[in-house]
């Protein structure tokens, strides 16, 4: 059976560390990014990283504006790439996408 | 917190909790292993709902276990009261009312197939409780058709305890369930679940997740799981692979996401979202409204003509038979005469939210609610209040923020509800009598000071008493699916039946008090009453069909003979009306029951309260109608028919005709003057005038407290706004 790879897929360069990260209410509909940082009360920031937009989480954007719909596709982290066509879908406010910075890699 | 400790029927049962992501089919799972057969209670402290289903033990002995339903969360290390109540209850300190405490023996955690990984970080907080765990992956069908195959052995290794898939819709695995309940241990997974919290212990699961799911899971990538042959260019979606035999589903995730996509970008613009969203709740709103009547007036008609049998088996005028009938059967029929919509309400809006649209409504609805501190979530209970209150206030549970719950609750009954609509009629009728457009106009402003007063309140609210950030507008957005009919029939059962058994014991209750209220003192009958009766007596011992009665009704028929006033030629002549005997009958019944409601404790109690709605313009006679419906608003019409003209047909035209032209005791001032009636229509748009709301706003909040405020802020603000019209007009 063929499993899912830990590697990341060809398309998808990963993000370099330190890049400059922008709110991800500026990106694209079809961007995608990793999630870097979340400026936001603590209780806001943990109940993101719940849903799955912990640091590090490869994010699609598959909607702009308000609300901002973003699919979570797997994990950059130093340890394990790991992406996935799908994943679960998240809705957020604008203000909340303002808030949330991510490292664009698409 | 922490409520008091009692041991309820739990008896020795083994805990059994149920833990999951919210949107996992964790309610689904729950109703396939109970049915109907559960029971519900709050957990200690909290308004929040449990819902516990007794596990029977298996053939091969062992004990019963009680399977609780936890709330869904994210992550059990939130600060959210959802997240701290399944930290509590797997920490042995927390139990539903009436059950024992106890650290549970068995934690089922449901997953969502087609979002493995993110839902294993939960199963990693439960793994590191060391409690035996059995995870139950769900939804394997819309895995398996997004090209998702998941191996419930491998997955088990991973985690080191039992996995069972499960099609919770179909019942698929359900059998499984249960012996993995019986069979669960504590999880020893092949690598370790790291530790520690916030942004780094967050990733570090989240990665150990992924990694879990790498091993367990395969994507479909077009080729054959078993031999690896390609089968992408084969025709046909399903088929065996000529290589080696093994049936295959060719599926693409891509073209899933794909659609998904397309249904969002519709469902969530701004200006087609709004319009299908519009379009779906006028359907619901229509349905709340017409099709519940049918249900309705059948209930109507069965509670009538229990009351009519009572009524020709028990004593006439007896003690028991009243309360029998005008209390309790009344009462009862006011109770579940709401359970259609209730029920109607609740099974559609289970048929939305299964299909994923819901969530996606909220997401939308919230950026027009949000500037009045209420959340997306509270569109659909708003809405709903429209046709009842009742509904409405037990649909705010789909809130998740506590603060915004209550005020949703709390605005709710400003909503124009049908109970409303008999009191626009007679009102707006009595302003633009003959004038229709211009009624219409007045009911559309009704209607837009409820939404109004309703939004504001909820602002001032959540600026005042509900001060506090509300929850950050994050959803996740479910997939699209068909709904269940069997988990929207059994959460309708559900919720009509809390509603009874909690709201509707309170409202019979209210209506016995106001039934007692609003018939006793039993009364002589007036004398004029008697005088009547009299001269029926008379004129059938002569055997006349009609008669002439002084001061009775104008019937369009008189004799004229001399009055007492001017002699010979000069004498006046005086009108009286000719009655039939029936007529005549009528007019005494209609006398005596004036008599009755003015002098019942109610009668009473309007005028001695006469003097607090005079700012409004009020007299006695209007202030018992404002005070009778109390219980109900629509109580109002039949109160003023009955005070006014006697009668309680309130449909009836020349009861109508007599209320318009009713007089003060001075004969001469009408009560309903164009102040008075503008007056009335405003009260009654602000005013919290239904006893049964404040009853479930009680059970919903958990607290009389904030029915108590209900109550005080909508009648406070309904006597000022009215008050004002009235001497503004007057």
């Amino acid at each position: 059976m063929p499993t899912t790879t830990l590697e990341s897929p060809e398309s998808h360069a990963p993000a370099v560390p330190g890049e400059p990260a922008v709110a991800l209410s500026t990106l694209a509909r079809g961007q995608r990014a990793v999630v870097r940082e979340a400026r936001m009360p603590a209780d806001d920031a943990a109940l993101l990283r719940a849903m799955g937009l912990c640091d590090c989480a490869l994010v699609t954007v598959v909607r702009t504006g308000e609300p901002c719909v973003v699919t979570v596709t797997g994990v950059d982290g130093a340890t394990c790439r790991c992406h996935r066509v799908g994943g679960c879908r998240i809705g957020l406010s604008r203000a909340m996408a303002q808030r949330l910075f991510v490292s664009i890699i698409s | 917190m922490r409520g008091p400790v009692r041991t309820g029927d739990a008896g020795d049962a083994r805990i059994i909790a149920l833990i999951g992501n919210p949107n996992t089919g964790k309610t689904t799972l729950f109703n396939r292993i109970s049915g109907l057969n559960h029971k519900t209670s709050n957990f200690a402290g909290t308004t929040l709902e449990a819902r516990i289903a007794r596990v029977k033990a298996g053939i091969e002995g062992g004990r019963d276990g009680d399977l609780i339903d936890l709330p869904g969360v994210y992550s059990i290390e939130l600060e959210q009261l959802e997240s701290r109540i399944v930290r509590e209850v797997l920490a042995g300190q927390l139990a539903p009312r009436g059950h024992a405490i106890g650290v549970p023996e068995v934690c089922v955690v449901v997953v969502d197939a087609t979002n493995l990984a993110r839902n294993l970080t939960l199963v990693a907080e439960v793994i590191r409780r060391r409690l035996p765990t059995l995870v139950v992956v769900n939804m394997i069908d819309l895995a398996q058709r997004q090209g998702l195959t998941i191996d419930a052995h491998k997955l088990g290794e991973a985690l080191g305890c039992g996995v069972v898939l499960t099609n919770a819709r179909t019942g698929e695995g359900i059998d499984q369930v249960r012996i993995g309940i019986r069979e669960a241990r504590i999880p020893t997974p092949v690598r370790a679940v790291p530790g520690g919290g916030g942004g780094d212990g967050a990733t570090a699961l989240r990665v150990w997740a992924e990694e879990v799911f790498a091993l367990a899971a395969a994507e479909n990538t077009g080729h054959c799981t078993r031999c690896g042959y390609d089968v992408s260019a084969l025709p046909g979606r399903k088929g065996k692979c000529p290589e080696c035999g093994t049936p295959y589903v060719r599926t693409d995730i891509s073209a899933s996401e794909a659609t998904t996509d397309r249904i969002d970008r519709v469902l969530m613009h701004p200006v087609l979202g709004v319009l299908v969203f519009a379009a779906v709740m006028t359907g619901l709103f229509w349905s709340l409204f017409s099709l519940a009547a049918y249900p309705m007036d059948w209930i109507d008609a069965i509670f009538g003509w229990t009351t009519g049998a009572l009524h020709g088996v028990l004593p006439e005028g007896s003690i028991l038979g009243d309360l029998l009938t005008d209390g309790v059967v009344a009462g009862i029929g006011a109770t579940v005469i709401f359970l259609p919509q209730i029920c109607l309400l609740f099974f559609l809006i289970s048929l939305l939210e299964d299909t994923g649209y819901l969530a996606r409504a909220a997401l939308l609805m919230d950026r027009v609610l949000r500037p009045f501190g209420l959340p997306g979530h509270a569109f659909v209970p708003l809405l709903s209040s429209h046709a009842c209150a009742l509904p409405g206030i037990m649909a705010t549970r789909a809130i998740p923020d506590r603060r915004e719950r209550l005020a949703t609750i709390l605005v709710a009954p400003f909503m124009t509800c049908s109970a409303r609509l008999p009191v626009y009629v007679l009102l707006t009728g009595l302003l633009f009598a003959g004038r229709p457009a211009l009624a219409a106009l007045a009911f559309v402003g009704c209607y837009a000071l409820g939404i109004t007063a309703a939004v504001f309140s909820a602002l001032i609210a959540r600026r005042t008493i509900l001060r506090g950030r509300g929850r950050p507008m994050v959803m996740e957005l479910p997939s699209y699916k068909l709904p269940s009919l069997r988990t929207a029939l059994i959460t309708t059962y559900h919720r009509g039946w809390v509603f009874l058994k909690n709201a509707g014991t309170n409202i019979l209750m209210i209506c016995i008090a106001l039934w007692w209220l609003s018939s006793y003192p039993k009364v002589e009958p007036p004398a004029e009453a008697e005088r009547v009766r009299q001269q029926v007596a008379l004129a059938q011992s002569a055997g006349a069909d009609e008669l002439p009665l002084r001061g009775g009704p104008d019937t369009g028929r008189h004799v004229s003979i001399p009055g007492d006033e001017g002699n010979g030629p000069g004498r006046v002549l005086v009108h009286i009306p000719v009655l039939t005997v029936e007529h005549a009958t009528r007019f005494a019944d209609q006398l005596e029951a004036r008599h009755q409601a003015a002098n019942s404790f109610a009668g009473r109690l309007g005028r001695f309260i006469q003097p607090v709605f005079a700012p409004l313009g009020y007299d006695w006679q209007l202030s018992i109608g404002v005070l009778s419906s109390f219980a109900a608003r629509e109580v109002f019409v039949s109160t003023m028919a009955v005070v006014v003209a006697g009668s309680d047909d309130a449909e009836d035209e020349g009861v109508r005709a007599q209320i318009a032209g009713a007089r003060r005791d001075d004969g001469v001032t009408p009560v309903f003057t164009r102040a008075t009636a503008w007056s009335l229509l405003i009260y009654y748009v602000l005013a919290m005038q239904c006893l049964p709301t404040l009853a479930v706003t009680a059970r919903e909040s958990g607290s009389w407290k904030w029915a108590g405020v209900q109550l005080a802020w909508m009648s406070g603000l309904a006597y000022v706004a009215a008050m004002t019209v009235y001497q503004v007009l007057a």
